[in-house]
């Protein structure tokens, strides 16, 4: 151990072993095909937080430039090749990638601020392979790590967004519902308030109902009005949520089923069997499972699917954008966060590409900081 | 010598003055440009810096100060791991102000954080950007609404003047400290039931290297039983 001038310890620097290991992990890229990527250190940040929003800065270090504007310090590959490769002609792609990104993590954090990472995306035109690359993606990460004693873990946001598509409500609260996945704390008051049954007795719009239509007179009699959203906004804000706080709620077997479903878990290989013996399932949900089997059955040709967890709601709190098949493994020992974490993030590249462009996607990092420490 | 920093203007300073001579201390100046070197009469141990009551979070924390008073608002702000290198040796009963979130009066469908999402939510939708909330407390502003689970908003800095940014057109929402709410119906706009942020006061602040290794000094202890404690 290094120790400078202020007792602040560096850990210290192994860097012929972390030569190696991407020396070797990139030989594996190559041979499957993959072509090496690079994407520029320094973002333009308005580009980005229009993006993340404001999250992003919590996490990412921003620099300021009176000329530039203010840049980012790359805080993950994916955003930055998605974007590269948005600009060029070709739908169809195989990156990897090999650099250092920033973050900035809080006091316990074991994660360095500046580590190294390396990993890959795969784009495609065509929704039908998404089942090859996902298996594609979880086989090349488990190649990587064959040499490590590791454990994976498996989710799929789409068997929670297929579930909720399925409920007998509007598509404004499907919409909300859906927005908030990510957000464990707001979605639980959402489907509280969108349920024929509260559980919560002081939630927050329950006596928001009530208000309503006095808030209606209210805004008659206001006069002065600035700003971007007018009083036409929020009218018909007001007029949405009397529609929706009181007709076509959730009934309490939908909202069980739902919450059950997200607390399941088991091994991969049981998943699907498991996930249709639930109650309630309907056309969609049924669909995703199919999809969601044929991926477990091609896996299976490959790895042990027995010993492979899966979780509906692996990832969701902290692999932001991703909203398909995801999967992370972690070292067997030492409390690490996981060496590999990745997913597919169709809706992000739809949402940037523009229109007429279809393109599907899956992606992977390693820590490699950790990896060497084996 | 101890090296006490304290706001060099304001409400703040004139209740620091009153908290001062309420225990018998006389603040002299001793500058000789202009006065923003002072010290208590009749005691030579201690030297009076006045400077920025925003300046004074980070002056303790680099040790130019020994000891400071100044507001929890910009503590929290400035410092964001202030307990590391900051103690908080005692609260004290002036400088009261909540930091909290304002949104036109009109805005009458705006009552929680659960709204203000969803509003927020309505602004990517309809204009293609976040909900812009100005405000001086950056920091403390973007993890709260991160820890509250609010999405779609930017931060605008605005260093000053705040409540007039919605009005001019720069933000949709402000973050700003509020002790009587006046300004903010001045300026018609109101807050939000679970919006605040931070309940701010004075406090006296002492760097933690110097207080461990003082804080047997008897002349420290002197001078803070006598200037701080009051007793």
């Amino acid at each position: 151990m290094l120790k400078s001038k202020k007792g602040i310890i560096k850990p210290k620097l192994d860097s012929g072993n972390l030569g190696l290991e991407i020396r070797r992990i990139a030989t594996i890229f190559k041979k499957a095909g993959l072509k090496e990527i690079s994407v520029p250190s320094l973002l333009n940040s308005s580009d980005l937080v229009d993006l993340y929003g404001e999250d992003l800065k919590l996490r990412a270090y921003t620099t300021s430039d009176p000329v530039r504007g203010e840049q980012i310090l790359r805080p993950d590959f994916t955003v930055p090749i998605l974007l590269k490769h948005l600009r060029g002609n070709s739908l169809q792609a195989k990156y990897f990638y090999s650099g250092n990104v920033w973050r900035r993590q809080n006091f316990k954090s074991v994660i360095p601020n500046e580590q190294y990472q390396m990993g890959f995306e795969l784009f495609d035109s065509k929704k039908t392979k998404s089942i090859s690359s996902d298996v594609e993606a979880y086989l090349l990460i488990n190649k990587i790590l064959s040499k490590y004693k590791v454990n994976s873990v498996t989710g799929d946001v789409q068997v929670l967004t297929s579930a909720i598509n399925d409920l007998d409500i509007s598509d404004y609260k499907k919409t909300s519902l859906k927005r908030h996945l990510w957000r464990p704390k707001r979605f639980m008051r959402l489907l509280d308030l969108y349920s024929k049954q509260k559980i919560c007795g002081r939630n927050n719009h329950s006596s928001k109902i009530a208000n309503l239509s006095l808030w209606k007179k209210k805004l008659l009699g206001m006069e002065s009005f600035y700003g971007v959203r007018t009083k036409t906004d929020i009218k018909q804000r007001i007029e949405v949520l009397e529609q929706e706080l009181s007709q076509n709620l959730i009934a309490s077997s939908e909202k069980n089923f739902l919450l059950k479903l997200m607390r399941f878990q088991s091994s991969l290989r049981e998943a699907p069997k498991s996930m249709l013996s639930l109650s309630m399932v309907g056309s969609t949900f049924r669909k995703a499972i199919e999809n969601f089997e044929r991926r477990v059955e091609l896996l299976s040709e490959h790895v042990d699917t027995k010993m492979v967890k899966f979780q509906v709601i692996y990832g969701l709190t902290t692999l932001e954008y991703y909203d398909g098949f995801v999967f992370g493994f972690q070292l067997d020992h030492g409390k690490y966060p996981p060496i590999a974490q990745g997913g597919r993030y169709d809706s992000l590249c739809s949402s940037l590409s523009k229109k007429g462009k279809s393109i599907c996607a899956i992606g992977s990092m390693l820590r490699m900081d950790f990896l060497r420490k084996n | 010598m101890v090296r006490f920093g304290l706001p060099s203007k304001g409400r703040l300073k004139k209740q620091v003055e009153k908290f001062f001579s309420e225990r018998g201390l006389e603040l002299v100046n001793i500058g000789m440009t202009r006065e923003y070197l002072a010290e208590f009469k009749g005691e030579k141990k201690v030297q009076i810096i006045l400077l920025a009551a925003s300046d004074i979070p980070l002056e303790i924390k680099k040790g130019n100060l020994d000891i400071g008073i100044t507001g929890r608002d910009l503590i929290f702000e400035k410092i964001l791991d202030w307990r590391k290198c900051i103690l908080e040796l005692k609260q004290l009963d002036f400088g009261e102000a909540d930091l909290v979130i304002g949104v036109p009066q009109f805005w009458i469908d705006v009552n929680y954080l659960d709204d203000l999402d969803e509003v927020a939510f309505f602004f990517r939708k309809k204009y293609s950007r976040c909900l812009r909330i100005a405000t001086k407390y950056q920091n403390i502003t973007r993890e709260f609404l991160i820890d509250n689970q609010v999405t779609n908003f930017e931060i605008i800095e605005s260093q000053g003047a705040t409540e007039g940014a919605i009005v001019n057109g720069l933000a949709d929402v402000i973050v700003d400290i509020s002790s009587t709410g006046e300004t903010l119906r001045q300026n018609k706009l109101k807050t939000i039931e679970d919006g605040i942020l931070l309940k701010s006061f004075a406090s006296i602040f002492v760097n933690k290297t110097y207080y461990k290794k003082n804080k047997n000094d008897l002349e420290l202890r002197r001078i803070l039983d006598q200037l701080v404690l009051g007793s």
